[in-house]
C-alpha cells in the first residue's frame, strides 16, 4: 500500500507539488492523470525515493521513504519513463549489478534474471547491449528490474509512451496481473483510454495539486450521457423541427445529435424514416472529457 | 551484502579502476627503466663484486695485492683472479677467506686484471702502464700504484695516500692499506657558509696493517656530512698533507643518482597523473549523474549519503593504492635490476606526494560533479583546474617572484616541498605545519562542499 501524506516539493523558487495526498491500496490500480508538467513524474520520483520532498511523507507498506529509505525501497518497484541506465552495459549484466543492491548473489541474480527476462518477453536478448534495445524492450527491461525484489507496490511512469499496440497490451496485462496478485499499482499515463480500461480509481493532478480522486464507478456514471447520435441518408430543414420534440437537436451535415434525449426511440425512428436512418447510437463521454471538465471546474 | 558495501566494492572493482592500478604499475616500471636509461647505468656499475688493490713494481717484477668484496662490504672468498697480458692469462689465483689475493708476474706493458665470481666479472684495465725507464735496469725503489673497480654501492670511496677507504651499503667499512699506519676517522657534520665548521659526531681509531684488509660495520650517526681522515702520531710514512676531508652522502652513490633522476621523472609524470583520477571520478560519479543512472541506483535500497561516501572513498582508495604503486613499482624494479634497496620510509614519504595530489583532484572533480550535472563540463573544468594549478599558476609565480611561496603553501600537494627536502637531505626553510594544513585543506574542503551539494541538490 502506498500512502502519500501532504507532500510538497519546490525546484528553486517554483513550487511543483503542493500538499499532494492520496493512497493506492493493495490490489488496486490507481490511474495518475494530469497535463505535462502537472507534477506526475515528480510525485512518482518522490515515491521511488529518488527525490526528497520539502515537506510531507510517503509510506510504502507503512515504512517512511523519507526516514527509512533503505527499508522502504525494498517494497517498491519503479518503471521510469526514460531509460535511466548505462546504455553500454549488457542487459543481464546490468540486471545482476542492480540485483546486488538487494543483497542477491550473482548466481541467484543470474537465474532470477533469466526467469524475469522470459516473463517480460526479453528471452534470448539477455546478452545484448542496452543501447541496442528498442524503446519497448527498454521498458520491459525496466519492468524486469522493478520486479527484482518482488515488491508489493509498483510505480509505472508513462510506461505506455512510444509503445506499439502489442507493448501497450503487455503493460496493461502486466498491471492487471499485479493487481490480481494483490499488489498496488500507480499508473501514470497520457493515454487516458488505457487508464480508463484498467484503473480502479483515477487521481487527477493539475499544477502540482490533486484536483480530484474518483473511483471508476463514479467516473463511469459521469461518462454515461443521454445524448443521441443519428446518421441520416438525407436531410432538410424539417429534420430539426421533428427532433426538437425529443430534446435539443444539433445538425452537422448528415449527423443529427439530440442532447438530453427525452422520448421513445421507436417514435423518433418512425418520424425520421423519410430521411433514411442509417445509424442510431448513444453518445458517451470519455475520461478525457471528465478530465477537462475537472480542470475547468465544471465537475 | 549491504548495499553500501556492495556499491563500494562495485566502484572499486570496476574495469576503469583496475586498469588504472595497472597503468600506475606500468608507469612506475617505465619510470624506473627511464631513470636508468637517463643515468646511462650499465650492469657493470652495480654488479655485486668489487675489486681494489695495489700494484707494486720492483725491478721487472709486478706484484698485485688486492681484495674482492661485495656491495655490502663483505669479503668474497674463492673468487678467481687472473692477471692478463694482451688478453692471455699469465697468472691466476683465488681469493682467501678475507677476500685477499696476491699475484706476482714478470713485467709487461698493459697488464690487466680480471676477477670472476658467481658469474660476475670485474675487469681492471691496464693495472700498470708502459714504463719510461728500462725495466731491465736496476731499479732500487718500489713503486706502488693503486687500482680499483667498484660498483656504485658506496657512500664513500676514496684512495688517500696509499689507503683505500670505502663505506659500502649498510654502513659497512672496507679499508685496504698499502702501509702500516694508525689513522683516525672522524665522522663530522659540516656547517657554515664561509669556511666549513666541523662538529665531530664520532671518532674511530684504526690500526692498519700493510695489505691486510679491514672489514667493519660502523654506525654512522644522523647528520654526518663528511669524513675526515688523518694519521695518528704523525707516522713517518704518512704525512698530513693534501686533502683528507671527504664528502659523505648517506646512501650509496647509485642510490643518490637514482633518487635524484627518479624524483625528476616522477615530477614530470605528476603533471599527467591527476588526469587519470579526474577520469575515474567522471566515470564513477559524474557520468552516472549526467545520464540519470544515479537516479536509477537511488531507487534501490541505498541512500544518497551512502552512495556518495562509498563512491568517494572507493575512488580515494584507488588514488592511495595508485600512489603507492607508482613509487613501489620502481623501487621493486630498482631492486630487481640493480639490487638497489630503497628504504620503506622513503617509499612511504614519496607515495605521499602523488597521493595528496590525486586526492586533491578527486575532491575537486567530485565538487564540480555535485554542482554541475553535465559530465562533459565537469571533465573540462577538471582539466582546466589541473592546467591552471600545475602550469599557469606556477608560471605566474615565477614571473612575479612568488613561485616558492605558491609552490610551498598555495598549490595542491604543497607538502611535496617538505618531503623532497627530507629525502634529498637539503635544508629548506619551510613551515611544515602550514604545508600540511594547505595540503589537507585542498582535499577536505572540496570533499565537504561536494558532499553537502550532493546531499542538498536533487540528482
Amino acid at each position: 500500500m502506498i500512502v502519500v501524506e501532504r507532500i510538497s516539493k519546490r525546484f528553486g523558487s517554483r513550487k511543483v507539488l503542493d500538499n499532494v495526498s492520496f493512497d493506492v491500496k493493495d490490489g488496486e490500480i490507481a490511474g495518475f492523470v494530469g497535463l505535462n508538467g502537472a507534477g506526475k513524474t515528480t510525485t512518482i520520483r518522490i515515491l521511488a525515493g529518488v527525490l526528497t520532498p520539502n515537506s510531507g511523507d510517503v509510506l510504502i507498506d507503512d515504512i517512511s521513504i523519507v526516514k527509512e529509505k533503505e527499508k522502504a525501497s525494498m517494497h517498491v518497484g519503479w518503471v521510469p519513463e526514460l531509460p535511466l541506465f548505462d546504455p553500454n552495459a549488457k542487459a543481464l549484466d546490468y540486471f545482476v549489478f542492480i540485483a546486488g543492491y538487494y543483497g542477491i548473489s550473482k548466481s541467484d541474480a543470474l537465474s532470477l534474471g533469466k526467469r524475469l527476462f522470459e516473463e517480460v518477453g526479453l528471452a534470448g536478448r539477455e546478452k545484448d547491449k542496452l543501447r541496442n534495445y528498442s524503446q519497448g524492450m527498454k521498458r520491459r527491461f525496466l519492468l524486469a528490474v522493478s520486479l527484482i525484489s518482488d515488491p508489493k507496490n509498483f510505480l509505472f511512469d508513462e510506461v505506455l509512451n512510444g509503445l506499439d499496440p502489442e507493448g501497450i497490451q503487455f503493460f496493461r496485462d502486466m498491471a492487471l496481473k499485479l493487481k490480481k496478485e494483490g499488489k498496488s499499482v500507480l499508473f501514470s499515463s497520457h493515454i487516458l483510454s488505457e487508464v480508463e480500461s484498467i484503473a480502479d480509481k483515477v487521481i487527477f493532478i493539475h499544477q502540482g495539486k490533486i484536483l480530484r480522486i474518483m473511483e471508476m464507478n463514479e467516473i463511469r456514471k459521469i461518462v454515461k450521457s443521454n445524448d443521441l447520435k443519428i446518421i441520416l441518408g438525407k436531410v432538410d430543414d424539417n429534420v430539426l423541427s421533428i427532433a426538437k420534440s425529443f430534446g435539443k437537436p444539433e445538425l452537422n451535415g448528415n449527423t443529427l445529435i439530440i442532447h438530453d434525449f427525452n422520448g421513445e426511440l421507436s417514435e423518433l425512428s418512425s418520424k425520421l424514416s423519410p430521411y433514411e436512418v442509417l445509424e442510431v447510437s448513444r453518445l458517451k463521454n470519455s475520461l478525457e472529457d471528465v478530465f477537462f471538465k475537472i480542470i475547468n471546474g465544471e465537475l | 551484502m549491504r548495499p553500501f558495501i556492495y556499491d563500494f566494492k562495485k566502484t572499486f572493482l570496476r574495469l576503469t579502476s583496475i586498469s588504472l592500478l595497472f597503468l600506475f604499475i606500468l608507469s612506475g616500471v617505465g619510470i624506473a627503466f627511464e631513470t636508468f636509461h637517463l643515468m646511462h647505468i650499465t650492469p657493470a656499475r652495480y654488479e655485486n663484486l668489487n675489486v681494489e688493490g695495489y700494484v707494486c713494481l720492483s725491478g721487472n717484477k709486478v706484484s698485485v695485492y688486492g681484495i674482492a668484496f661485495n656491495n655490502n662490504g663483505k669479503p668474497i672468498s674463492s673468487a678467481l683472479v687472473c692477471v692478463l697480458s694482451s688478453g692471455n692469462v699469465v697468472a691466476s689465483t683465488r681469493t682467501s677467506a678475507n677476500g685477499f689475493f696476491n699475484l706476482t708476474v714478470n713485467y709487461s706493458p698493459y697488464l690487466s686484471l680480471l676477477v670472476k665470481y658467481n658469474g660476475l666479472e670485474r675487469y681492471v684495465n691496464s693495472i700498470v702502464g708502459e714504463l719510461q725507464n728500462n725495466v731491465n735496469s736496476q731499479v732500487v725503489s718500489v713503486t706502488i700504484y693503486p687500482f680499483s673497480n667498484t660498483s656504485c654501492f658506496y657512500s664513500l670511496n676514496v684512495c688517500w695516500f696509499g689507503i683505500q677507504v670505502s663505506i659500502m651499503c649498510k654502513d659497512n667499512l672496507v679499508i685496504f692499506s698499502s702501509k702500516n699506519v694508525n689513522i683516525s676517522m672522524e665522522l663530522v657534520h659540516s656547517t657554515g657558509i664561509v669556511g666549513p665548521k666541523f662538529v665531530v659526531l664520532k671518532q674511530i681509531n684504526l690500526y692498519l696493517k700493510k695489505f691486510t684488509p679491514v672489514y667493519a660495520t660502523i654506525e654512522i650517526p644522523q647528520g654526518v656530512t663528511c669524513i675526515v681522515l688523518e694519521p695518528i702520531n704523525s707516522s713517518p710514512n704518512i704525512q698530513q698533507i693534501g686533502l683528507n676531508y671527504f664528502k659523505y652522502i648517506k646512501g650509496t652513490a647509485i642510490y643518490c643518482d637514482t633518487m635524484s633522476n627518479f624524483l625528476t621523472l616522477l615530477n614530470i609524470f605528476m603533471l599527467f597523473l591527476p588526469y587519470t583520477i579526474i577520469y575515474l571520478a567522471y566515470i564513477s560519479f559524474s557520468r552516472p549523474r549526467s545520464i540519470g543512472e544515479m537516479e536509477f541506483i537511488l531507487a534501490r535500497p541505498i541512500t544518497k549519503r551512502k552512495i556518495f561516501i562509498s563512491r568517494f572513498f572507493s575512488n580515494a582508495l584507488i588514488a592511495v593504492l595508485s600512489s603507492i604503486l607508482i613509487v613501489l613499482a620502481p623501487a621493486i624494479t630498482f631492486n630487481a635490476i640493480a639490487g638497489l634497496h630503497i628504504p620503506l620510509q622513503v617509499i612511504f614519504l614519496l607515495a605521499l606526494i602523488p597521493m595528496s595530489l590525486l586526492l586533491t583532484y578527486l575532491s575537486v572533480t567530485y565538487m564540480y560533479s555535485s554542482i554541475i550535472k553535465s559530465s562533459g563540463t565537469v571533465q573540462g573544468l577538471g582539466i582546466f583546474t589541473l592546467l591552471f594549478l600545475e602550469v599557469i599558476l606556477p608560471l605566474i609565480g615565477i614571473s612575479t617572484s612568488t613561485y616558492e611561496t605558491l609552490k610551498q603553501y598555495i598549490t595542491p600537494a604543497s607538502i611535496s616541498c617538505y618531503i623532497y627536502s627530507l629525502i634529498e637531505g637539503c635544508n629548506v626553510r619551510i613551515n611544515v605545519g602550514l604545508e600540511i594544513t594547505s595540503t589537507l585543506l585542498w582535499i577536505i574542503i572540496p570533499a565537504i562542499i561536494s558532499y553537502l551539494e550532493f546531499k542538498i541538490r536533487d540528482v
